[in-house]
């Protein structure tokens, strides 16, 4: 099979399902009483193809490229359950890495969310046990769409609560293709999100039902499911504090009942306690701040109860008065009880992350580490649209419409709709969180409208007051109405088919590319030099690169890393930035004194790559700086009044940094009279702006020169410095190697 | 022969003295400073090389601004009450200039400002400024000819104030440097106002506040406002201060930034925030609206006829909207295969 007939398949496979949810919320509405038998049938067949359409549709991947790990992150989380499949758990928990963060190290056991981990091996052993032995890899790859799956069923389960199973379904349709969601779930995408949300919705789901019926059973089924989630992702903080404002909303309102209660005090107690066996988060749901909200609301809800009895005891009168007093009371002691213990350093303030979120600009002046990463800038609304397609536009009116039945799941969507829009419009990485919602609120609504229009079967039957049939004019407004949005729903479906595909369905460690002739060509330089990395250096080498490559280095080359994606240590990352950012000498020095014996910068100038190392180079600079603000200062390495150039008109102290060095070492060469052209920046980069090396060698450029590698020369054995050095042979007449022009073809 | 030469050493002590006389001292400028607003010495025509040149055993930062408003340099507006409290902060503590922790380090305060295109200061031609506003900073021992040119402070005025302060404190070498943030009264009065107003109508009404306080519509209202605007990329104008709109090559005013996924202009979140409003609206009409005409219409013939035709127009304004927003997206992705079709083209078509 080709891949264009594949690709078909797995779109064909997706198309159906929404109409065929769109006409089950028909044929149920019809026959709710006269053929329920027939609707009990159809939901199961509807949810089997929705978890079909959800998996295949996460299949791309896997299908243009081959089952491999995506990007970064996931590949520290592979390689993390490839030890944990290799040794026992109780290792895996007390699992010190010496090979990343050289020579400090990784207490990594104790800094990892273990649940995917652990989900995954378990899985692998299940399987083995029934007779199937499947490579790890691969479960790992086909992790996310089948969870996938499982968030298309809690999605209805929770939809089904708020409206009814109709409603459900389309939640489940809509979820189980939305590209806000399928970018961070396809094949590969091994992330802790990946199960993240599936189990944000059950935990929702769960906590609906207690709510409703003031179920225990439910509530502790909620705080499991917490549990669960925070063993698995640090966005749990996310339902740590959702729920509390729920709550606290209801109260406000008015709406304090034994139910509340009941549900709000099981999931809180169980919950946290449980949360607090996870080694990474320990004794944080007592002292972290971003805690300290459902703590609070835990405490209200007894003093509620507590009014509440009291009320059903003494007169009205003398009531409020009793009341007045104690919310007073409460306010002041609860207030400066926060401050005495914050200032007392008994529980910690709000972490960087948390600050961002709320003051905008605290990252970019506080935390350039933070605001580096491109998943925390803010939104822009075509990514919103990309993501969503026509139910951003159903989703306020969706939310209106929430307001006109208003129980208390209806506040919970509110709630969570409008702090989460703020949120996912803050940082592009909470763009996740939103979706879901947005799939919620739109499938609400989109069931309203088709229950009142794509109901036919009063043209039938004679309408019970008038005796009247429904005139012409009327069925034919139901017919357009109904169609329209059929349409739009067909069109949703393309939609998600065309930005899964088109937008996330690459691998990032093979970049897709056409040749000149509109084929595909794979670009495979990261796995070329990952590779050549493992086969050609000694195995205790330590790699030196920026920190976004460290994991795919530990996790394909299998070298020890200076600094990598968990950023914990700002220090380090900025000894890596000092070391790019200064000249050669003394960035030889630095590296020579944390024993680095190879150095790997990213190149994108040949290729036209943006992703590069000196288009990253800025943000070395900022955070190097943040630690030696003598020593490296960002205005050095502009010119003209903030312009960043690499031509003949860089500054000097960029053409003497090593990154530029290293980046553009031997590169004018390739291009005929040494005329570089950086297809990136689309600046002219000559060969006397290239300074040579004195103190690296060159050992490996991949095939599109997208990795670099270069080795640290051994120390002068007279002792002589290593630029003298170079001097002397220069002078000796000794030639420099010459490059030979990689062979590529002109890509578009 | 004498008397000539008598002539010339006159004429070189005259010399020397005027130029001596040139260079001012930590007193003069100190005076100047006092008679001036907010301690900042203005530079005029006859008077700014006197207070630039060198020798001088003090720090000078001054700033060149242009509050003509033809040139329209609102970074002009935003920075002069910012330099004012930095220059005031100094002035407060240190009457003559003079650090009292360090009496060797002096620092003073100096503006010039292009009021009038017709009559542009001496300074500005003398340093051929192009660009406005400009901060300038003379250390000791330096001719009129040497400084640096300083960076405006990132962030606004009290915090850019702060920051500035920050910044001059290690550059000059001085500790005793406080921010003072000048006491804004207007902004007291204001609030006082404001509570007082909302207290009385509050009291007053306490019937009506509280039934809209209540009420379901204006909390949906609210929500859904905020909600469209949060989708319409608000947070993102907001955190990166993109420009309203942009001009194309020719110099024409653009309203979207073509082809450009991760940026966009100001209006662009105006227009779509809009966009969804509209067809959120259309959709709330077609599901709580048409019924309730139905129901008010029920057995009547022409009734019937009448909601059709609000649900005509309903689904049309929905459709509009909806291809509008899709070629506004393939707009900002120019690859994008989806597009709703033009009801214009449709038409074109039949």
């Amino acid at each position: 099979m080709s891949v264009q007939e594949k690709r078909a398949s797995a779109g064909a496979a997706a198309e159906p399902v929404v109409v065929t949810a769109a006409a089950a919320a028909a044929t149920g509405s019809s026959g709710c009483t006269a053929s329920s038998a027939i609707a009990r049938a159809l939901i199961p067949c509807i949810l089997t193809a929705i978890v079909v359409a959800a998996v295949s549709s996460r299949l791309f991947a896997v299908i243009r490229f081959e089952s491999i790990i995506h990007e970064f992150d996931p590949w520290f989380n592979y390689r993390a359950t490839q030890y944990l499949v290799s040794h026992s758990f109780r290792d895996f928990l007390n699992w010190f890495d010496e090979r990343t963060w050289y020579p400090l190290g990784r207490v990594t056991g104790g800094t990892l969310y273990p649940g995917l981990m652990a989900t995954s091996a378990l899985i692998w052993h299940a399987l083995r046990k029934i007779g199937m032995p499947v490579d790890i890899r691969n479960v790992c790859v086909l992790f996310a769409p089948v969870f996938a799956g499982f968030t298309a069923y809690a999605t209805y389960a929770l939809t089904r609560e708020l409206k009814d199973k109709k409603a459900g379904l389309l939640a489940a349709a809509f979820i189980a293709i939305v590209p806000g969601y399928i970018s961070r779930s396809v094949a590969g995408s091994y992330d802790n999100e990946a199960i993240a949300i599936t189990l944000l919705m059950a935990t929702f789901m769960h906590w609906i039902k207690a709510l409703k019926q003031g179920s225990i059973m439910n509530g502790a089924a909620a705080a499991l499911c917490y549990f669960y989630m925070v063993s698995a992702w640090g966005g749990y903080v996310f339902i740590t504090n959702l729920i509390p404002v729920h709550v606290f909303c209801l109260l406000l309102m008015g709406r304090y009942s034994a139910k509340v209660y009941v549900a709000y005090n099981t999931w809180f107690v169980i919950g946290t306690i449980a949360s607090m066996q996870i080694p990474f988060v320990g004794f944080l749901p007592i002292k972290s701040n971003d805690h300290m909200a459902a703590l609070g609301v835990f405490g209200l809800l007894q003093i509620a109860a507590l009014g509440d009895f009291v009320k059903a005891t003494i007169p009205p009168r003398k009531f409020k008065v009793i009341m007045l007093v104690s919310i007073a009371l409460i306010m002041a002691l609860g207030v400066a009880g926060l401050f005495a213990l914050t200032y007392a350093g008994l529980i910690a303030p709000w972490t960087g992350r948390f600050y961002s979120l709320w003051d905008t600009n605290y990252a970019r002046i506080h935390i350039p580490i933070i605001a580096s990463v491109s998943e925390h800038q803010p939104i822009t609304w075509p990514a919103f649209f990309l993501d969503t397609h026509f139910l951003i536009w159903l989703f306020p009116a969706a939310i209106f419409l929430m307001f006109q039945e208003l129980r208390n799941e209806h506040v919970f969507i509110i709630v969570y709709a409008v702090l989460c829009s703020y949120f996912a419009g803050v940082m592009v990485r909470l763009m996740l969180t939103l979706t879901p919602v947005i799939c919620i609120a739109g499938a609400v609504a989109l069931s309203k409208l088709f229950d009142t229009y794509l109901d036919f079967s009063h043209t039938l039957t004679k309408d019970a007051a008038s005796g009247k049939r429904k005139s012409f004019m009327q069925v034919l407004t139901r017919a357009l109405v109904s169609a329209s949005f059929v349409y739009y729903l067909y069109l949703f479906v393309h939609h998600c088919t065309w930005v899964t595909q088109s937008a996330y369905s690459s691998p990032s460690v093979v970049l897709p590319s056409q040749n000149r002739d509109g084929s595909l060509a794979i670009i495979d330089d990261y796995r070329e030099a990952y590779y050549w990395l493992r086969m050609n250096t000694d195995y205790d080498s330590k790699v030196a690169s920026w920190w976004d490559y460290g994991y795919q280095i530990g996790g394909m080359a299998d070298r020890t890393t200076l600094v990598d994606n968990n950023t914990w240590n700002n220090t380090h990352i900025a000894i890596v930035g000092k070391a790019m950012a200064s000249p050669e000498d003394v960035s030889y020095e630095l590296l020579k004194q944390h024993d680095v014996d190879y150095v790997l910068v990213i190149f994108g100038g040949v290729l036209g790559f943006g992703g590069d190392d000196i288009n990253k180079f800025l943000w070395m600079i900022r955070i190097a700086e943040g630690i030696w603000p003598e020593e490296v200062k960002e205005r050095d390495f502009f010119v003209n009044q903030g312009e960043f150039r690499v031509d003949s008109q860089a500054s000097q102290t960029m053409k003497d940094s090593l990154m530029y060095k290293l980046s553009y070492h031997g590169f004018p060469d390739l291009f005929p009279n040494g005329e570089g052209q950086d297809r990136v920046r689309g600046q002219v980069v000559r060969s006397s702006d290239v300074q040579p090396l004195d103190y690296f060698d060159e050992v490996f450029s991949s095939e599109n020169w997208l990795v670099r590698i270069y080795k640290l020369k051994d120390q002068d054995p007279e002792g002589r410095e290593l630029s003298d050095v170079a001097k002397f042979e220069s002078a000796k007449g000794t030639k420099r190697t010459s490059h030979k022009r990689p062979q590529i073809d002109l890509r578009v | 022969m004498l008397a000539r030469y008598f002539r010339l050493v006159a004429a070189a002590v005259l010399l020397c003295t005027a130029r001596l006389a040139a260079a001012a001292s930590r007193e003069d400028l100190a005076a100047r400073a006092a008679k001036a607003p907010h301690g900042i010495i203005p530079l005029d025509d006859f008077s700014f090389k006197d207070v630039l040149d060198g020798p001088r055993d003090f720090y000078i930062v001054a700033l060149l601004t242009c509050t003509e408003p033809g040139v329209g340099c609102s970074a002009c507006f935003e920075f002069n009450p910012v330099f004012d409290a930095i220059a005031e902060s100094w002035v407060r503590d240190h009457a003559d200039g003079v650090s009292s922790d360090d009496p060797a380090k002096a620092l003073y305060f100096a503006k010039a400002d292009l009021e009038d295109a017709q009559a542009v200061p001496e300074i500005f031609k003398f340093y051929s400024i192009e660009r406005v506003p400009r901060l300038m900073f003379f250390t000791p021992d330096g001719s009129i000819h040497d400084y640096h040119l300083l960076n405006l402070p990132q962030q606004k005025s009290y915090a850019g104030a702060a920051e500035f302060i920050t910044n001059l404190k290690m550059a000059v070498g001085i500790s005793d440097y406080n921010v003072y943030q000048p006491r804004d009264w207007s902004t007291v009065i204001i609030a006082a106002f404001v509570g007082f107003t909302v207290v009385y109508l509050g009291r007053k009404h306490s019937a009506a506040v509280s039934a809209v306080l209540t009420s379901r519509y204006v909390w949906a209202l609210a929500a859904c406002a905020f909600i469209t605007l949060m989708s319409g990329g608000y947070m993102y104008n907001k955190m990166r201060g993109t420009p309203m709109a942009g001009a194309d090559n020719d110099g024409n005013v653009i309203y979207f930034w073509p082809a450009e996924f991760q940026n966009q202009y100001g209006i662009e979140s105006q227009i779509v925030s809009v966009i969804y409003a509209l067809l959120s609206a259309t959709f709330v009409g077609l599901v709580v609206g048409v019924p309730k005409l139905e129901k008010f219409y029920q057995g009547s013939a022409s009734g019937a006829t009448v909601v059709a035709g609000i649900v005509a127009v309903l689904l049309l304004v929905t459709y509009v909207l909806f291809a509008g927003l899709t070629n506004l997206f393939a707009i900002k992705s120019p690859r994008y295969p989806f597009e709703l079709v033009k009801i214009s083209a449709l038409l074109a078509g039949l």
